[in-house]
């Protein structure tokens, strides 16, 4: 035989052994997760143990969690009885000192080596010739004890057998810690850890990154009860430039709600992705529901789909709260939906509702986590309490920031039974654009000041004003006005022309009479430091606004008003 | 704009108007406010509890009168006013120059 075929040869048996090892772990795996109790559990780990590294016997130690020695669980062969009942401080001999450091050892010549302990085989009447120990490791780095193989029947063990026996050490010593855990007579404690563990899990499947397009600001937070809830939600970019955005809430609690809900979550991204009619993707989720979930659960589910080139968009709403509108002038609740929860009857006849969110406009989707909350007084909160929150944070830079700061007081006073969802979908106000012009005819004997200020009020909270900016720009109008007919029209009926333009953060107003020209003396600002009546029209102008300008125009005056929020 | 003087004695009179009070109506104001004035009324109290907007003309009639009282050692003291009717007297820097009570 040549040489070479000698190698390939050995390669072929190391490969075969390697897959035999493999395939053995397999088995190992198997057993472990299927034993149903510790004992039977360790019995079944020594066994294999031998049985792969083809070893004449082994041992297993665990750290007692009260004095921290290592307890000999499992001795196998005849040294069983005389050795159980001992105990191994951490570093002495050699699986003390591999459960000290953590790192595998592989003794061929025990007898040579000073770590090794022969009081053991003396008492036992054992023959120690080769010893492979494993720390027990489980997944987040902790030793929980040892593993060890004596006396391979064929040669020595190598670095090989020791890679092998690793992966088969820490497959146990998950087993082992999890049918601990499983034993623990703490109960509560074994609740709380699958507790932690499903709600782990379940804002894994809540979207980690918020997608951003440049005329959309999409927000969100999520608040989790310290029952694992059913609140989920996801915001999908769709194909030809539109985005999915829902919000659902499974019925009931526990790890049952967090458990579907993560099942649906998945279900859900994947029909929205892949189905090109929403409709449809209602109906299958529906069908999803009625064929899977157990026990009457149901999802109520609110999907929009934003066209983002022209904010229309479609509601489809499955028996939840509907979205809030917050508009330039006002916030409104959309209209209900008639749709039921999905998961209830199958055959739904869904039906679509449809709205345009326009520039600078706001939608806020809940979950009724947050309309139940109370507050000290053990008020519910409920749509109209969220309006107010809405209102009053309505032109906030940090609208979530400002939200959430509302919540937490009621939060604090009560707590949180529930999960908590918002979504906040803000269009952005088109910038350095004008946005529309509004303009009003009026008379100098006729009294157009609500409807001046109504159209003012709306342009300036477009522009981005606050309630008292808005105030006194109104007074600089007035003054404006009153300056008009007492002066240029002196008490006469006359026109006055009110143009509003928005344009990207700037107001501006301006005023055309067609009366006599404006005496420069008589709009002179005042001086403050003498206190007389008079001119104080033009001051307050000149305060209010950041730019105050009289054109002379052919038949009459303009007075141009300008001012930028902040 | 409705104007009525409630509670009037030698060192007090109090004042309460009621809507809004611009250009077109200050001059009622100022014939009231001028009248207790010439009477040397120590303290006249300006109830403002329902005056919902005051325009320049109306700030102007009460500065008049603050000075003539103030000229007889008398107060003028301004009540209850709102927050738009707060703002007006802040943008005019009056915040400092009258009294509130």
């Amino acid at each position: 035989m040549s040489k070479n075929t000698k190698s390939t040869n050995k390669q072929l048996t190391e490969a075969h052994q390697t897959i035999q090892n493999l395939s053995k772990l397999l088995k190992v795996a198997e057993i472990i997760v299927s034993a149903t109790n510790i004992d039977n559990l360790l019995e079944v780990i020594m066994r294999m143990a031998e049985e792969i590294m083809n070893a004449e016997t082994s041992s297993l130690t665990l750290i007692d969690e009260k004095t921290g020695d290592l307890q000999f669980v499992v001795v196998r062969g005849e040294a069983g009885k005389t050795i159980k009942s001992k105990s191994i401080k951490l570093g002495q001999g050699i699986c003390g000192w591999a459960a000290k450091t953590g790192e595998c050892l592989i003794i061929n010549d025990p007898y040579n080596d000073p770590r090794f302990d022969s009081s053991f085989d003396k008492t036992s009447g054992f023959k120690t010739r080769s010893y492979l120990c494993m720390p027990l490791k489980t997944f987040d780095g902790s030793i929980i004890g040892t593993v060890q193989v004596l006396n391979k029947r064929k040669g020595k063990f190598t670095k090989k057998d020791s890679e092998i026996f690793a992966h088969f050490c820490n497959l146990s010593a998950i087993a082992i810690r999890n049918q601990k855990l499983i034993n623990s007579r703490n109960e509560q404690q074994q609740i709380q850890a699958d507790l932690d563990y499903a709600r782990s899990i379940q804002q894994n499947f809540l979207p980690k990154k918020i997608p951003h397009t440049k005329d959309y600001h999409f927000d969100s937070f999520y608040l989790s009860a310290k029952a694992v809830g059913g609140d989920f939600y996801d915001i999908v970019p769709l194909k030809n430039n539109k985005m999915a955005v829902y919000i659902a809430d499974v019925s009931g609690k526990g790890i049952p709600a967090a458990l579907f809900m993560s099942k649906m979550s998945s279900n859900l991204r994947f029909l929205l992705e892949n189905e090109k009619n929403q409709l449809t993707v209602m109906e299958k989720i529906n069908n999803q529901i009625l064929e899977r979930s157990s026990r009457g659960m149901f999802i109520t589910l609110l999907l929009l789909v934003i066209e983002l080139k022209t904010g229309k968009i479609k509601v489809f709403n499955a028996g939840h709260i509907s979205p809030l509108i917050i508009g330039i002038e006002n916030v409104n609740v959309f209209k209900r939906s008639e749709n039921p929860p999905v998961g209830i009857i199958n055959g739904i006849d869904f039906k679509t509702q449809e709205f345009t969110i326009k520039p600078a406009e706001r939608i806020v989707l809940v979950t009724d986590g947050l309309t139940d909350i109370k507050d000290e007084k053990n008020k519910v909160l409920g749509i109209d309490g969220l309006k107010n929150i809405i209102e009053k944070h309505r032109a906030s830079d940090d609208f979530k920031g400002d939200f959430l700061k509302e919540i937490d007081k009621h939060l604090k006073a009560t707590g949180q039974p529930d999960d908590i969802t918002m979504i906040s979908i803000l269009r952005s106000p088109l910038p350095d654009y004008c946005f529309e012009q509004e303009e009003i005819i009026t008379f100098t004997d006729a009294d157009h000041t609500k409807k001046i200020k109504d159209i003012i009020s709306k342009m300036a909270r477009k522009v981005g004003f606050n309630a008292k900016d808005i105030n006194l720009i109104i007074v600089a109008v007035l003054e404006a006005l009153s300056n008009v007919v007492k002066y240029t029209y002196e008490q006469e009926v006359g026109k006055i022309k009110v143009s509003v333009l928005g344009e990207g953060k700037i107001l501006k107003i301006f005023l055309r009479d067609y009366g006599k020209k404006v005496d420069e003396e008589k709009i002179v600002s005042r001086n403050l430091e003498d206190i007389r009546p008079g001119g104080l029209g033009v001051h307050f102008m000149k305060e209010i606004m950041d730019s105050v300008e009289y054109l002379p125009v052919k038949d009459g005056n303009e007075l141009r008003l300008i001012k930028k929020a902040k | 704009m409705d104007i009525k003087i409630v509670d009037e004695s030698n060192d007090k009179a109090t004042v309460a108007i009621k809507g809004t009070i611009t250009f077109k109506n200050s001059n009622e104001l100022r014939v009231v406010l001028v009248d207790l004035s010439k009477k040397k009324v120590k303290e006249i109290r300006i109830d403002m509890k329902d005056v919902d907007y005051l325009d320049s003309s109306a700030i102007a009639t009460l500065i008049e009168c603050l000075k003539i009282t103030k000229a007889y050692g008398g107060a003028l003291v301004l009540l209850n006013l709102n927050e738009t009717c707060k703002d007006i007297f802040m943008i005019a820097r009056l915040d400092k120059i009258f009294t509130f009570g």
